[in-house]
């Protein structure tokens, strides 16, 4: 019990300083970037680039101060989640987040949720069955959508299942001018294909990992031993092979759901969608260091606890982690 | 068995979900009263952040639609009255405009000049991104209701074409906001034009204006405009192609070439091709640093070019080569000049008499000195087309003997080198309508160091020419300064054209009465008064 605790705050000390530092980071890195916020806010429509002008710009995000002082106010912002004021969208930093997330979640929660039931199932099945006509037809799938760029896949269904067939619209969100029942069911029309193509893509690459353990896993002596016993081919997959397969599987799946929050940039671009990969790609292009700054903070957040998550649930799917520990 | 039949049950939710949604999906609706058109559909890519006329493209789509300005470009490029009805100037200094009498904003209450000299003040005030285009303004008078004196800190010919884009807010409104960037209220879209701003829906992507009845200008031509943002050019021109959308729009460019041959088997689309006003890829020479100070240089490196070549690759046939002369043929007093042609010949005869020439026997000339000549290119690697063109330009100077090396940055880098720094040798970066008309106009504010100045012109003849430009009212003096600036252009090349793709516009072919402007393309306010079933 004590290992056990100890084990926990030991990671939680490392988490902090962990923490703190990519933090930091996130403060200097946009920085130490090429270009510039406020000469990327002109654009083509100024006349000409007066510096007392760029100077009131700067003053008035914030960036004419010394770089200690910047950090020192960046750090206590972040104590109030504070994240200041959008450079370029003119939009609270936090109000972007919120609306940003809340539709990336939506997004790419069920996708992974979807893709990691798809590769355990079918990896298991072709891992298990290794060499079979089952295992080379998941396999040969596996591969192409693995090796299929997202854009491709994406528009291929985008352009048959939207526009050749029509039966899911071509983009957004909603439709507008919906509420209630008909507003969710909007939403869940359009966010079919997009869970389906990242379901399939994040489902491809788990597929391979869980085939090629679940084939390992079947060479070792308890399996042969489960099955001298007398037990079903059911039971030796479900109770033994997958059992030992769920480690590395759910160390996978933890870190594709702490990067989750990053968002699924190409797909949110085929279909239009407002999430955190169009936010972020948008935020580094304009050097738009408050929505830049909040987007990693969330970031750092979402795979520090994902991580710690994975460690915990570590401990629990294998007890001899935290008692070794 | 249980198992199949869940499965079925899932697979049955899943459907009727889905042709739930169908059956709900929006319709472009063209049928109103006699000829009217009861709702337009655009599609977009620029993105629209807020409702807010201080979010870039909400303040362009307002400029088109709910707000106005003392005047507007017209289809030929000219100027027109708008809220002004006249206006005089005896020195180029000092403007006086008379607005018209019945303009009202959209919740009722007149537009006077007391609103326009309010619009100045504020935007100088609280906006200091205002400065880069009114900031000549010394001061604004409202001596009455309908009278505003702009008096200016020099005369300047073009000032109409700068206070074009200024557009007006109601005083009443905004005296009491102190942060408009931040004021996000339904409010903040009061306009006085032709359409009233009524909703944003971000999660649809949706912006909507409603036909303004008030108007001084009568009851424009469709009940109700949506803009409808898509972050996919294909997936907008799906939806276009789909009948979803009536028109798909970029703000000052056309759609791709590659769409057309689609389009043409369309029979309810229908293709206009305007010519582009700006230049799509120029390629820039800094000319404050050497060896680019020497005009000869800059001209043999001209020649290396296969223009033709760089045409039929890039337009696909929908494009041109502006000459020499760098302005595109369509601008006020376009004079002809050489034309660019690729000679390799003359480009080596050239670069030999400079003294570029191959000392080791790489193929490579070496500078004057015997130092590798190997100039960078500055390109910016988010346009496809632009990273393309620089590795055309590669192989042409390569073909010269010339060694490039291309320098890939992207578009706040790149704008942070061209714009701030100045420490580009070479670079390649498009212009547009209204970047032509900066400055004193004819591409002055691209090339003189007093503006943006991308090739570093700071030659006294060149800028007492622009300077002529923006003192002189007389029309032949004007046309001999168009023509002497042209002259300087395809004598000294600071910079020339390597390529210009015109604008590809399609529209609904079942509406007609579409009207191109240069400025705001086919989204003007010709359109909005003129469209109606075909």
């Amino acid at each position: 019990m004590r290992g056990r605790r100890d084990y926990l705050l030991g990671k939680l000390i490392r988490y902090g300083f962990t923490l703190f530092l990519i933090l930091s980071l996130n403060f200097a890195l946009p920085r130490m970037m090429p270009g510039d916020p406020i000469i990327n806010l002109l654009g083509e429509n100024a006349l000409h680039n007066d510096p007392e002008m760029i100077e009131l710009l700067r003053a008035e995000h914030g960036l004419d101060q010394p770089i200690h002082i910047q950090y020192i106010r960046y750090l206590c912002q972040l104590t109030e989640i504070n994240l200041g004021y959008s450079i370029h969208k003119n939009l609270s930093v936090v109000e972007l987040l919120t609306s940003s997330l809340f539709w990336t979640v939506l997004l790419v929660f069920p996708s992974d949720v979807f893709g990691s039931l798809l590769a355990l199932l079918c990896g298991s099945l072709a891992g298990f069955k290794i060499n079979s006509r089952a295992d080379y037809l998941l396999t040969a799938i596996a591969l192409s959508l693995y090796t299929c760029p997202a854009f491709l896949l994406a528009m291929l269904f985008l352009s048959l299942f939207a526009f050749h067939l029509g039966l899911f619209p071509l983009g957004n969100l909603t439709s507008g001018g919906k509420e209630g029942i008909d507003y969710l069911l909007d939403v869940v029309w359009h966010l079919s294909l997009p869970v389906a193509a990242l379901s399939l893509l994040g489902g491809a690459s788990k597929f391979l990992v869980v085939r090629n353990s679940v084939m390992q896993i079947s060479d070792q002596q308890f399996v042969v031993a489960a099955r001298a016993k007398g037990l079903t081919e059911g039971r030796i997959l479900n109770k033994h092979i997958i059992r030992n397969v769920l480690p590395p599987f759910i160390s996978m799946v933890a870190l594709s759901f702490g990067f989750m929050v990053s968002g699924a940039l190409i797909i949110e671009i085929v279909f239009s969608l407002n999430g955190m990969g169009t936010l972020i790609y948008d935020a580094v292009l304009a050097r738009d260091y408050p929505v830049m700054q909040g987007c990693f903070f969330i970031l750092t957040i979402f795979v520090l606890f994902a991580n710690f998550a994975a460690d915990m649930l570590y401990a629990i799917a294998d007890p001899r982690i935290g008692r070794s520990s | 068995m249980m198992r199949i039949s869940k499965l079925t049950a899932l697979a049955l939710v899943f459907l009727s979900l889905c042709l739930t949604g169908m059956a709900t999906a929006a319709q472009t609706e063209e049928s109103g009263s006699g000829d009217r058109i009861a709702k337009l559909t655009i599609g977009t890519i620029n993105q629209i952040n807020d409702a807010n006329p201080w979010d870039y493209y909400f303040g362009v789509y307002s400029m088109m639609l709910s707000h106005q300005g003392l005047v507007r470009f017209n289809k030929n490029g000219d100027l027109d009255p708008e809220l002004a009805t006249s206006w005089e100037t005896e020195d180029l200094q000092k403007w006086t405009f008379h607005l018209r009498d019945n303009a009202t904003w959209h919740d009722g209450k007149p537009v006077t000049a007391q609103d326009f000299k309010f619009t100045v003040d504020y935007d100088l005030e609280k906006d200091p991104l205002s400065k880069s285009y009114i900031g000549t303004i010394e001061s604004v008078e409202a001596p009455d209701d309908k009278t505003v004196i702009i008096n200016l800190v020099k005369p300047d010919y073009n000032f109409l074409t700068t206070i074009s884009v200024v557009k007006t807010i109601p005083e009443h409104i905004f005296k009491s906001v102190d942060d408009p960037k931040k004021f996000n209220d339904l409010e903040a879209a009061i306009g006085c034009g032709p359409y009233k701003f009524e909703s944003f829906d971000k999660d649809a992507g949706i912006v909507t204006y409603q036909a303004n009845e008030n108007y001084w200008g009568g009851m424009p031509a469709i009940d109700t405009i949506q803009l409808r943002m898509f972050k996919n050019p294909d997936a907008m021109m799906l939806a276009f192609q789909k009948g979803e959308i009536d028109l798909p729009y970029y703000y000052s460019k056309g759609i791709s070439y590659y769409y057309v041959p689609k389009l043409l088997d369309n029979d309810d689309i229908g293709i206009e091709v305007y010519p582009e006003r700006g230049i799509t890829n120029v390629l820039w020479f800094n000319t404050a640093v050497s060896p680019f100070d020497d005009k000869e240089l800059r001209q043999a490196l001209s020649y290396a070019l296969d223009y033709e070549e760089l045409r039929n690759m890039f337009t696909a046939g929908y494009g041109t080569t502006p000459s020499a002369g760098w302005i595109p043929d369509g601008t006020l007093y376009f004079t002809e000049t050489r034309t660019l042609a690729q000679d390799l010949n003359l480009s080596g005869t050239m670069l030999d008499s400079l003294g570029f020439k191959d000392v080791d026997g790489d193929g490579l000339r070496e500078m004057p000195d015997g130092d590798k000549f190997q100039p960078k290119l500055l390109t910016r690697s988010d346009l496809p087309d632009s990273v393309r063109a620089a590795e055309m330009l590669e192989k042409y100077f390569a073909q010269a003997g010339v060694d490039i090396q291309i320098d890939l940055a992207d578009k706040s880098t790149h704008g942070e080198i061209l714009d701030e720094k100045k420490t580009h040798e070479m670079a390649l970066a498009g212009t547009t309508f209204w970047g032509m008309m900066m400055g004193e106009s004819y591409g002055s504010g691209y090339t003189d160091t007093r503006y943006y100045g991308w090739s570093m012109v700071s030659d006294p003849e060149y800028q007492s020419l622009v300077d002529d430009l923006g003192k002189t009212q007389d029309t032949e003096e004007r046309k001999e300064l168009a023509a002497e600036i042209q002259s300087y252009y395809a004598e000294e090349m600071p910079q020339f054209a390597v390529y210009s793709m015109n604008i590809i516009q399609p529209y609904n072919a079942r509406l007609e009465g579409w009207e191109y402007n240069p400025l705001h393309g086919i989204l003007s306010y010709g359109t909005l008064f003129n469209l109606h079933r075909a």
